[in-house]
């Protein structure tokens, strides 16, 4: 329990860099979004994000002197990563199978994509001709 | 752990803001900042599934999101962005303030973080009032005409319901650091006592830590 | 000993006088910081609750004597079965054992004077207040009709008091993480000097692993039910799948949260045994660090198997194959502790009074509560079991009987020390032997009901269970009764003197030290720990008592 009863101080010096860096990756991240990464833009822009976030959490949340409660924060985000990752285990692998007695597929809205339906009868994506 | 403190009573030593069960001024301090860390992880699970529902939907709609976020004003979002990072700043130099007995310092940068605070709610306000005006609205209640691409009221329900509680949290953000402002006017904090400065702190911070995600994941969509 | 706590604030109140009358009256009651009182007022809080709910179920059983229409319409039995889940799941058992049992004995145990933050300890149950009375005033709009779980479409599709109930249900979400932050952080600060993590008593890592849960999972409930209410309010489409969203994601959603739950539930009955067994076995208690780290494991591995209550709801067969193969190890930490509970009465000297009458049947609940879930875990049974009476009479077995044997438990075995009292125990006796009863008459035939197929939720069913359910319904008699004994005869020792010992069982944790019932501070000075919690072996001075100067 001594670890953080010395209290760090640091200085205004440190804190106006770290804002430094803040404001520029922030300049970055808006530059970035106007190029394309194809797949990776959403990564890109996630990964500038937790850098940004990195640099407030060590820096102005202390976690650099605090072991303890970065560890407790960290905990957070990791059963949040088990949340979305769990999740995905169903959601990236899930067929949408529409009952046999249905006449037309499911529309969300008009136009809009369906998620990949396939026909139980015959296997095949919803839209492929129906074999007669 | 030394003994000599046991008694735990107010003016034996420890401050006069020692609560009766705490042994000593150290042990309080760990548990305010302790709990108050909890608590963070609470709000980033609270959002973090937010943030989910967002992702899971997004990659479900990528063209009705991408579409619908061409409606936001990047450069609105920019000047928020930047407005809190400086509120993070000052806030974290008023924590400063306190752990080295700077009362009129810390009493500026506070004021100070209440004002970007201000301008950040201020600048939010004329972005709903064009999403409203142009009947970007979330869910049953979106009436924007002449969508090329449809489904995007699901964006807008997201976008107002991140960016609402975000807000709701700005504002509890602004009634702490108010409160911690009072007290700092009154002298109650030094470097032998800051921890409620120490903890708005934080709660700040962690306002700044979710907008800077909320921007890219919102604003910058490409 | 002999010395007194210096006098403590400008008014210099008599320090010996018991929490329970200092000061006297309603406001300092409802003003109170004391953890203590805090702890009683969250009790008898859940006790009414648990008085609610439970005639609410004697009115579900009775519905059940008869295959067609009994007492009620189906409508009115699907609001029934609702409020009965939701005030049973929301108010009586999530706060049960944390709220009211850990409030008052926490901090005795580790020998700290209160809880971390007594103030927010007090808004919890303010807030637990103010959602408990949104949850029943839902009657007043008609009822809700979804079950306790809010499934959508159907959640966001009916009329009635769905949001409300679901916002109480949010509002209660806080008092729960309030309760787990102070926890968490009481356990980390205010552990008397030289108690190490593994000198603490069990109760404490029980109620540790339960905070982990309440802080780690209980947002992600409140973020579910504000999407709930926003679904029906705005139409926001995520959970709908005509406006392109998913109904099975809100399932995730929900379970993210509610199977941790469970752990919420039965980590802190888990605590309670974990007390009792040693106290009455007199015998240190076998596998400390097995049962402490299990408590842990289980809070831990309860977050990666939530969809085992998905198999049927059109989830991907991976995910299905996935959760089934993880759900199954969770057995382990559960019969490593149920092991080494029996290890610990193993050639102890066993005396059975009330307190551990409850453990015992606690032992048995559970082992056939958690046994029965290795059906439900694996992926082919289910599709069998799912949504069965199997499947009611399971949770009821691991969720009621284990969480109420045990909260009984540890309200039998803390009562001495909450109100200075003892009770008649061979009254206790008959009350625990009809509960046990009463219990398993109501549940047992429920697994035979459900495996033969009978789906759960219906107000009426086939004619030939009709034996069943009427065992069932005799059985809730029973339970009725054993309970009503128990309320009367506790409530009568409150009339008689506090003559309880400070010590009545032999305890050796430091909550035993204290007075019966303890003062305002809990002790006369801090308690400095000089043996393990369940050292049984010699008979020294138990604890040292540092004279406050």
């Amino acid at each position: 329990m001594s670890h953080s009863a010395e209290h760090h101080v640091t200085g205004p010096k440190t804190y106006a860099a770290v804002l430094g860096g803040l404001l520029l990756l922030t300049i970055i991240t808006v530059y970035a979004s106007y190029l394309d990464f194809g797949s990776m833009n959403t990564v890109v822009a996630l990964l500038i994000a937790s850098m940004k976030g990195a640099l407030v959490a060590l820096f102005f949340m202390h976690l650099r002197h605090d072991k303890f409660n970065a560890v407790i924060f960290l905990m957070g985000l990791l059963f949040l990563a088990i949340f979305l990752i769990w999740t995905l285990f169903d959601i990236n692998t899930r067929v949408t199978v529409l009952p046999t007695n249905l006449k037309a597929p499911v529309q969300a809205f008009p136009g809009a994509p369906l998620n990949k339906p396939v026909r139980p009868s015959t296997g095949q994506p919803v839209g492929t001709p129906h074999a007669q | 752990m030394t003994t000599a403190t046991h008694t735990g009573h107010a003016g034996d030593g420890n401050s006069k803001f020692l609560q009766h069960h705490f042994r000593e001024m150290g042990q309080q301090f760990e548990a305010a900042k302790l709990g108050m860390w909890l608590f963070l992880v609470t709000e980033v699970l609270l959002f973090g599934g937010l943030f989910v529902g967002y992702g899971i939907m997004h990659a479900r709609h990528p063209e009705a999101f991408m579409a619908a976020h061409h409606h936001l004003d990047k450069v609105m979002g920019a000047v928020n962005t930047v407005v809190l990072l400086i509120s993070s700043f000052t806030m974290v130099l008023a924590v400063w303030a306190a752990q080295t007995s700077r009362r009129t310092l810390c009493i500026l940068f506070l004021i100070l973080t209440l004002l970007c605070a201000g301008v950040f709610l201020v600048v939010k306000y004329f972005e709903y009032s064009h999403k409203f005006h142009d009947g970007l609205l979330p869910g049953k209640y979106y009436t924007h005409q002449g969508d090329t691409v449809p489904g995007q009221f699901m964006f807008f329900s997201f976008y107002f319901m991140m960016t609402g509680l975000h807000g709701i949290h700005v504002l509890i953000g602004m009634i702490a650091i108010l409160w911690i402002l009072v007290r700092a006017i009154r002298g109650d904090f030094s470097s032998q006592y800051y921890s409620p400065v120490d903890i708005t702190g934080l709660y700040w911070h962690l306002v700044d830590l979710i907008w800077i995600y909320v921007f890219p994941l919102m604003y910058l969509i490409s | 000993m002999a010395e007194t706590i210096s006098t403590h604030g400008a008014a210099g109140a008599a320090p010996h006088l018991d929490y329970l009358e200092d000061p006297k009256g309603l406001w300092s009651w409802l003003t109170t910081v004391d953890h203590k009182r805090i702890g009683l007022m969250y009790m008898w809080s859940v006790l009414f609750f648990f008085l609610v709910g439970g005639l609410l179920a004697l009115l579900i059983r009775l519905e059940l004597l008869t295959p067609k229409q009994t007492i009620m319409t189906a409508e009115q039995y699907n609001r029934l079965f609702t409020l009965h889940g939701a005030v049973m799941v929301f108010l009586v058992i999530i706060p049960a054992i944390p709220a009211a049992l850990g409030n008052f004995a926490l901090p005795l145990l580790l020998g700290a004077k209160d809880v971390a933050f007594p103030k927010l300890n007090l808004a919890s149950l303010y807030i637990f207040w103010i959602g408990a009375v949104m949850a029943v005033s839902t009657l007043l709009l008609g009822g809700v009709d979804t079950g306790w779980t809010f499934y959508t479409p159907y959640s966001t599709s009916t009329g009635g008091g769905v949001s409300l109930m679901v916002l109480a249900a949010f509002v209660l979400g806080f008092s729960s993480i309030f309760t787990g932050v102070n926890f968490i952080a009481t356990i980390h600060t205010l552990r008397a000097p030289k108690m190490g993590w593994f000198e603490m008593p069990l109760f404490a890592w029980g109620m540790y692993s339960t905070a982990v849960i309440q802080i780690l999972a209980t947002p992600v409930l409140g973020i579910t039910l504000l999407l709930l209410v926003m679904e029906r309010v705005l139409g926001v489409g995520i959970f709908d799948a005509q406006l392109g969203g998913d109904p099975v994601l809100f399932q995730h959603f929900f379970w993210f949260y509610s199977h941790p739950a469970v752990y919420i539930m039965i980590l802190p009955a888990m605590a309670v045994i974990s007390e009792v067994i040693p106290t009455f076995s007199k015998k240190t208690i076998f596998g400390y660090k097995a049962i402490a780290f299990s408590s842990v494991t289980i809070a831990l591995l309860g977050f990666l198997v939530w969809a085992h209550h998905m198999f049927v709801a059109g989830m991907s067969l991976f995910a299905g194959a996935i959760f089934s193969f993880l759900t199954f190890f969770i057995a382990i930490p559960s019969a490593i502790k149920v092991f080494n509970w029996i290890a610990t009465m193993w050639r102890g000297s066993i005396s059975l009074e009330a307190p551990m009458l409850y453990a015992i049947n606690f032992l048995l609940i559970f082992t056939i509560g958690g046994l029965t879930g290795l059906f439900l875990a694996s992926l082919s049974t289910d599709v069998h079991l799912h949504d069965t009476y199997f499947v009611v009479s399971h949770f009821h077995y691991v969720m009621a009987g284990s969480n109420l044997t045990a909260f009984l438990a540890g309200m039998h075995y803390w009562w001495p020390k909450m109100f200075g009292r003892m009770y008649n125990s061979r009254l206790a006796a008959i009350g625990c032997g009809l509960v046990f009863v009463g219990f398993n008459a109501t549940f047992l035939p429920q697994f035979v009901i459900g495996s033969r197929g009978m789906p759960r939720r219906y107000y009426n069913y086939l004619p030939q269970f009709q034996d069943l359910h009427v065992a069932s319904t005799v059985g809730s008699w029973i339970l009725a009764a054993g309970l009503f004994l128990t309320a009367a005869y506790l409530l009568a020792s409150l009339r008689g003197p506090k003559t309880a010992p400070a010590n009545p069982w032999g305890g050796r944790t430091l909550e035993w030290e204290a007075n019966s019932p303890p003062i305002t501070h809990n002790f006369e000075g801090q308690p400095v720990l000089q043996h393990g919690p369940y050292d049984y072996r010699a008979n020294p001075a138990p604890v040292g008592v540092e004279d406050a100067h």
